[in-house]
């Protein structure tokens, strides 16, 4: 297909509308993932409580759930009739057929990529460097916020890559819960969908743009992953001190 | 150890050789099943009438598509004459033959949240409204009626278009829409989770469905056979207990 | 009609019908969908009503004066439905036709001539009561003239209702109903 061509397709309504949305809605699932996810993440890396295991299969469960049993999932969660629906409604929360519910069903599939990657980072850590910043009279926090997320930063980088690319391609929960409507909760994937058997042209562009931007994700993980590594490795003085265990 | 691995992986493959085999030998002198794509209004009553073959159900746009990029189908039935006569004109099917009819309807869940009595009320009332894509058939008959009844507006009040007419029906049994337009067939299967609204017989679009054998079939034979059932006694009863119409005396 | 056919008569009847047909009709752009929805209830209530007439005319129970005014009523609805339809495929819609109906009346409608004219009244009344709010509601002149003669047929044929023994029906202002209501009348009739 000619690139003329491609980047016309590219400007119909229904590309641009699928765009804005896919966008929108994953840059903010992205966020909600990082912010909730690395603590946790953190928490099941260092801490030895019997509930870690369980969190931890909690949280990689969408990893093998198929998308649709996923869409039910959520429907049975925050759908009207399901277990959290009443107490939302109370709330004035609305979760039917907007961003809302697109953002939720990429956080639910997409989250386990990042969690898992990111309790590897976190469990890769030298554990001496962060008991070397509390001999120095660092708080918890000041221990997660300076020492371990900076030294982890190239895991969960490439961590957060992952969660994009596959929030990025996101149908059957997002078709099964937010449903599909142009310009609202119709992300590129539910795009393509509708227009293949519409305007085939317009199809092939909207996918050319996934895999365009999932191969430019796959890339920035080499990279960030190959730029960080050199930068992490524990320094061997520390690590032979009296103070390692 | 390199042994037993080689015994093991030995069994799985007369295992899996034996299971691939035996659909082939079950039953030496029965023709192999059909595969047979068809409207998604179809599922029940295809499936009820006819469990042995290969059924594929959807929106008749999606097969259409299907079909036309070299799907291996033997038969296809469409809610739309427009998707059988596009695939017969393309030479990919045979002559499509008319076989039954069906009408629309207004479905609410059953605690009916948004308080709809009538059609009327999708213009006065907020409501979650949900409907098939336009190029569905379902999709296309729904802009019919709101079109003959001057009701056309109530399509702002739309939160998601589905790709065919049982997601419609699950959305609404399921309590998360409002209200949809499904066809009077698929309320029946979830009539303890919706309430149905008439829609009146002066606003129903001329509903067709369409079957036809795909050219290239492999079993044409089988599959005409097929075709043929649908269209006797047996097939068309079938339909009418299942809620579809009879053809107009005067068919088109 | 108790007039015999002659041949004045017969050219003044086909001037009538010629003019009715001759009623300019604008493009479909100038047609609101509401508009068209009286016009899609119309034509399938005046169907409606020609399968009325010729269930009570094959019923063979009202003869004499009675059974020209069935036939007249008839023809009169045949005409009305093909006018409509016209308004309808004139602006780009499908107008269906009486095979695309399972008309349902009930068991007794037809065995005696006041039950004709009893189930007659029902139909003519919910046609007259939409045609008349159909006048108000259409701001396109050419469809106002249309609903406007076929609501004063309607009248006429309420009155030949006497024909059949029964009195005609003869209101002060009959009432004017709005489509829904008009519909939900009509709704066990047209299946």
């Amino acid at each position: 297909m000619p690139p003329g061509e491609l980047v016309s397709a590219l400007q119909s309504d229904v590309a641009k509308d699928a765009l804005v949305v896919t966008f929108e809605t994953n840059l903010i699932a992205l966020a909600l993932i990082l912010v909730l996810g690395t603590p946790t993440a953190y928490w099941a890396a260092t801490r030895q409580s019997r509930f870690r295991d369980l969190v931890v299969t909690l949280i990689e469960l969408p990893l093998v759930l198929p998308p649709a049993v996923a869409g039910i999932g959520l429907l049975a969660a925050f759908g009207r009739l399901g277990l959290l629906g009443g107490t939302l409604d109370t709330l004035g929360i609305d979760v039917a057929f907007n961003k809302v519910a697109v953002v939720l069903a990429v956080i639910f599939v997409a989250s386990p990529f990042y969690v898992r990657t990111a309790v590897s980072a976190f469990e890769a850590l030298d554990p001496t460097l962060p008991a070397a910043a509390r001999t120095l009279g660092a708080g918890p926090g000041g221990v997660f916020f300076r020492v371990a997320l900076p030294l982890a930063a190239g895991g969960l980088g490439a961590g957060a890559a992952l969660a994009f690319a596959r929030g990025l391609g996101e149908f059957g929960a997002t078709i099964m819960f937010a449903g599909s409507l142009q310009g609202v909760t119709q992300t590129l994937s539910l795009a393509i969908y509708e227009q293949f058997d519409l305007d085939f042209d317009v199809a092939l562009a909207i996918s050319a743009v996934l895999v365009a931007t999932s191969a430019a994700t796959l890339l920035s993980v080499k990279l960030v992953t190959r730029w960080r590594s050199t930068s992490s490795s524990p320094i061997p003085s520390v690590a032979s001190s009296p103070l390692s265990s | 150890m390199r042994g037993r691995l080689l015994a093991i992986a030995g069994l799985v493959a007369v295992v899996a050789s034996a299971w691939l085999t035996s659909g082939a030998t079950a039953r030496p002198s029965a023709t192999p099943p059909l595969t047979i794509y068809a409207a998604a209004s179809l599922t029940e009553v295809f499936k009820a009438l006819d469990g042995a073959q290969h059924f594929s159900f959807a929106g008749s746009n999606a097969l259409e598509t299907q079909i036309r990029n070299g799907a291996p189908v033997d038969v296809f039935a469409s809610a739309a004459p427009l998707n059988t006569q596009r695939l017969f004109k393309a030479g990919i099917v045979d002559k499509p033959v008319t076989f039954t009819a069906n009408r629309l309807a207004l479905i609410v869940p059953k605690s009916n949240p948004a308080g709809i009595r009538s059609i009327y009320d999708l213009r006065s009332k907020p409501v979650k409204l949900v409907v098939a894509a336009p190029a569905v058939p379902a999709g296309g008959y729904t802009l019919s009626v709101l079109r003959k009844m001057g009701l056309s507006s109530v399509l702002s009040k739309v939160v998601s278009r589905e790709s065919d007419v049982k997601a419609v029906t699950g959305k609404v049994a399921l309590g998360q829409a409002d209200a949809g337009f499904v066809y009077v067939t698929d309320a029946r299967p979830v009539s303890d989770q919706v309430s149905v609204i008439r829609i009146p017989a002066w606003a129903q679009p001329r509903v067709r469905y369409e079957i036809a054998v795909v050219s290239k079939s492999p079993n044409k034979t089988a599959a005409q056979a097929w075709v043929r059932m649908i269209l006797s006694a047996k097939g068309q009863t079938a339909l009418k207990h299942a809620g579809f119409l009879p053809l107009p005396k005067a068919s088109s | 009609m108790t007039r015999p056919l002659s041949r004045r008569r017969l050219l003044t009847v086909a001037a009538g019908t010629a003019a009715l047909a001759a009623l300019p009709v604008r493009p479909a752009s100038a047609a609101t969908e509401e508009e068209l929805a009286y016009a899609n209830f119309a034509v399938s209530s005046e169907l409606l009503l020609a399968d009325l007439y010729a269930k009570a005319l094959a019923a063979k129970v009202v003869i004499g004066p009675g059974q020209a005014a069935l036939r007249a009523g008839r023809r009169a609805a045949i005409q009305h439905a093909g006018a409509l339809s016209g308004l309808l495929t004139g602006a780009g819609q499908d107008a269906p036709a009486a095979e695309d109906f399972d008309f349902q009346w009930p068991a007794k409608a037809f065995h005696t001539p006041d039950a004709t004219a009893a189930t007659a009244r029902v139909v003519l009344r919910a046609l007259l009561g939409a045609y008349q709010t159909a006048v108000v509601t259409v701001s396109e002149p050419s469809y106002g003239i249309v609903y406007t003669s076929l609501a004063a047929s309607a009248g006429q044929q309420l009155g030949a209702l006497s024909a059949l023994g029964a009195s005609g029906v003869v209101e002060p202002f009959p009432v004017a109903l709005d489509l829904e209501s008009a519909s939900d009348t009509l709704e066990p009739y047209l299946g």
